[in-house]
């Protein structure tokens, strides 16, 4: 849904007039600007206003700069000039074959080879560009009028396939790679109403509006789920959310769930809800019931498909939604900016709006078979990557809420942690290790200390480096494995011989409150003194969010240097004794 | 038929940065410098959006004035 002059509208019956209005007005304050980079082989001028708007929606402003019309190759790789790509955040290749070709399928091989060469080329750009994302447009189908002609069809439909799942491989070896499928846009707009003929030979825009808004819509996803961390929690409401009628006035056999072509609406969202968990999305539910009532229904309720375990986190009260959901993101230890919040009333995403800004609020359709696309749509949790341990965190959330419980009834916290059995496995960063600690680097945010972000290409660089070390922690306790939770840099500061400097030190708030970092700067401070190291030195950067850690290297005897850097000599230093926690070292 | 004119005020506002209350029966492609062959096309789109009509191609190259463009929505 778009808000445009006020009101809600389905992005789907958006005028393009409007489209033209809204983005002539003034840009977005405190919004992140990309700078896009658009390479085409038609007309894209449509096609950037459509996607202009949508990314302001989505609070995203936007510069374009658009290539020579049909000039692929000689625009990015002719020259040495190649200042507008210094200057981009984003190149966007959009090659279509049916305008290209028009209608001359002999050509259909050469076209490819081509398009496979300049992949190659747009992966050197790399080397000389850091942090530069590209977004490679597949091949459709072929229009083509031999649509009977059986074996001709089939041969030059087999060669594009081969193209785009060569596309696809490409882009799960490169991170910054990533194809746009717009192959499945002409599949959802129907190949019929695709191309617009009759436009195309004056204004060389082959696309009907339909296939515009769609194509720039998905774009506008792919874009912002680049761009944009995934969200990680998902905050439900239950009456007429999950399912129809008020539980507490309707009973557990007067709900709407399952059964009739009603509550069938509302089985289907909870199967769908079900599959988020499987991407690594985290459940809490905030509800005005009685929790009595609530626990009755996930017990008895034969069709209920979410169960009660499925849920990190559980606020059934009577208190206001905005508070218990300040908790939620407390005791799970989020951000609230991750989390997404999905509730029927009208009042309560309100007032959600109004106390707790951060949180992002899903406006939610009246009616119930729309949810699944609300949510789908919302783009909020579009995982770009996923890794092993994204699947894993689900589980580890609600370790952590165990243990929380479990320290409210212990008071002393060193007897608390003695007892996690905690067990720390120390590993370099190696190529099983490589992609989570990449996502360490770029998503850790509260113990961080320097927040210094580094890019798959950067970390190798970093890696190369021969007076270096890294440690990556993976946690184990009673409770369960946390799976690699920690990460450490160290390097050799440029023009001494004794001092190392700490690079990177960031730990996942998963793990945090544990005294894990303690025992790890320690750790590592003594592999450094059996290297006959003698100083080491350590920063503290402050972000809005690292707050928690800033006093960490004082916490650890270090001696501050000067605003940002700390400092210790190794050969005074005094070890604490760790009793707490178990380590090992594998290679 | 003020509504049209109002309505098609506003495009050329919108797209080709004529002044709302300026008199426009003597502009045309020629003569107006925002007025190239991309804001052409964009102008015949809006028009088509905001007026809910189809134009064909043929009938869009001909429509190169303020002018002629008010006598065919008229």
């Amino acid at each position: 849904m778009y808000i445009v002059k006020n009101k809600m509208q389905d992005y789907r019956k958006i005028p393009y007039h409007e489209v033209l209005e809204n983005i002539s007005l003034k840009k977005l304050k405190k919004a992140k600007k990309l700078k896009i980079y658009g390479i085409y082989t038609f007309n894209p001028m449509k096609l950037n206003n459509f996607l202009e708007f949508f990314l302001k929606n989505k609070n995203l402003n936007t510069e374009f700069c658009d290539g020579q019309y049909d000039q692929l190759e000689q625009e990015i790789f002719s020259g040495n000039d190649n200042s507008i790509i210094q200057k981009s955040d984003l190149i966007i290749i959009g090659a279509d074959l049916n305008t290209k070709l028009s209608y001359n399928e002999n050509k259909v091989d050469s076209y490819l080879k081509n398009l496979r060469s300049l992949v190659d080329k747009v992966l050197k750009i790399n080397n000389t560009k850091k942090n530069l994302q590209i977004i490679f447009w597949n091949t459709t189908l072929l229009n083509t009028v031999f649509f009977n002609v059986k074996n001709f069809t089939n041969k030059i439909e087999k060669k594009i396939n081969t193209h785009n799942n060569f596309l696809f491989k490409i882009s799960k070896k490169y991170k910054n790679f990533h194809v746009f499928d717009v192959n499945k846009v002409s599949n959802i707009v129907g190949n019929m109403n695709f191309y617009d003929e009759e436009n195309y030979f004056l204004s060389k825009i082959p696309f009907t509006d339909i296939s515009h808004r769609e194509i720039s819509f998905e774009l506008s996803q792919l874009i912002m789920s680049i761009n944009e961390i995934p969200k990680k929690c998902l905050v439900l409401d239950l009456d007429n959310t999950i399912w129809g009628g008020v539980l507490g006035e309707d009973g557990i056999d007067g709900i709407k769930l399952g059964k009739s072509f009603e509550g069938e609406k509302f089985k289907t969202f909870q199967k769908y809800i079900k599959t988020l968990t499987k991407r690594g999305v985290i459940l809490a539910l905030a509800s005005k019931n009685n929790l009595k009532d609530v626990n009755e229904c996930f017990q008895k309720h034969s069709d209920m498909v979410l169960k009660k375990k499925d849920f990190s986190n559980i606020k059934v009260n009577w208190e206001p939604k905005h508070i218990n959901i300040d908790l939620i993101a407390k005791e799970l230890n989020i951000g609230k900016d991750a989390l997404v919040f999905f509730d029927d009333s009208k009042f309560e995403r309100e007032q959600m709006r109004r106390f707790n800004p951060q949180i992002n609020v899903i406006e939610t359709p009246k009616e119930p078979s729309k949810y699944i696309n609300a949510l789908e749509l919302s783009g909020f949790f579009n995982q770009n990557f996923q890794t092993k341990e994204d699947k894993k965190k689900l589980y580890q959330y609600k370790i952590l809420e165990k243990a929380n419980k479990l320290k409210s009834k212990n008071d002393n916290v060193e007897d608390f942690l003695k007892q996690l059995k905690m067990e720390i496995e120390i590993t370099k960063v190696n190529k099983s290790n490589f992609d989570r600690c990449v996502q360490m680097i770029n998503k850790t945010n509260q113990f961080n200390l320097k927040t210094k972000r580094y890019n798959a290409n950067e970390l190798n660089n970093f890696l190369k480096n021969k007076i270096q070390s890294t440690m990556v922690i993976k946690l184990k306790d009673k409770f369960g494995d946390h799976g690699i939770t920690g990460l450490v840099m160290v390097n050799k500061k440029k023009d001494s011989d004794n001092i190392y400097q700490i690079d990177s030190f960031l730990l996942s708030c998963r793990i945090l409150g544990r005294k894990v970092e303690h025992v790890i700067l320690s750790e590592l401070l003594q592999n450094l003194k059996k290297k006959k190291i003698r100083y080491v030195q350590g920063s503290y950067i402050r972000t809005e969010k690292n707050s928690q850690c800033k006093n960490f290297y004082l916490e650890n005897n270090f001696i501050k240097k000067d605003k940002v850097n700390y400092i210790v000599d190794l050969k005074k230093y005094k070890f604490k004794k760790n009793n707490l926690i178990n380590i090992s070292y594998k290679n | 038929m003020k509504k049209v004119q109002n309505n098609l005020d506003d495009l050329f506002y919108l797209i080709l940065k004529v002044p709302k209350k300026k008199d426009k029966k003597k502009i045309n492609f020629n003569n107006l410098k925002t007025w190239d062959s991309i804001n052409h096309i964009k102008l015949i789109l809006a028009i088509e959006s905001k007026f809910k009509i189809r134009i064909n191609p043929d009938t869009s190259v001909k429509l190169m004035s303020y002018q002629e463009i008010f006598n065919f929505l008229k």
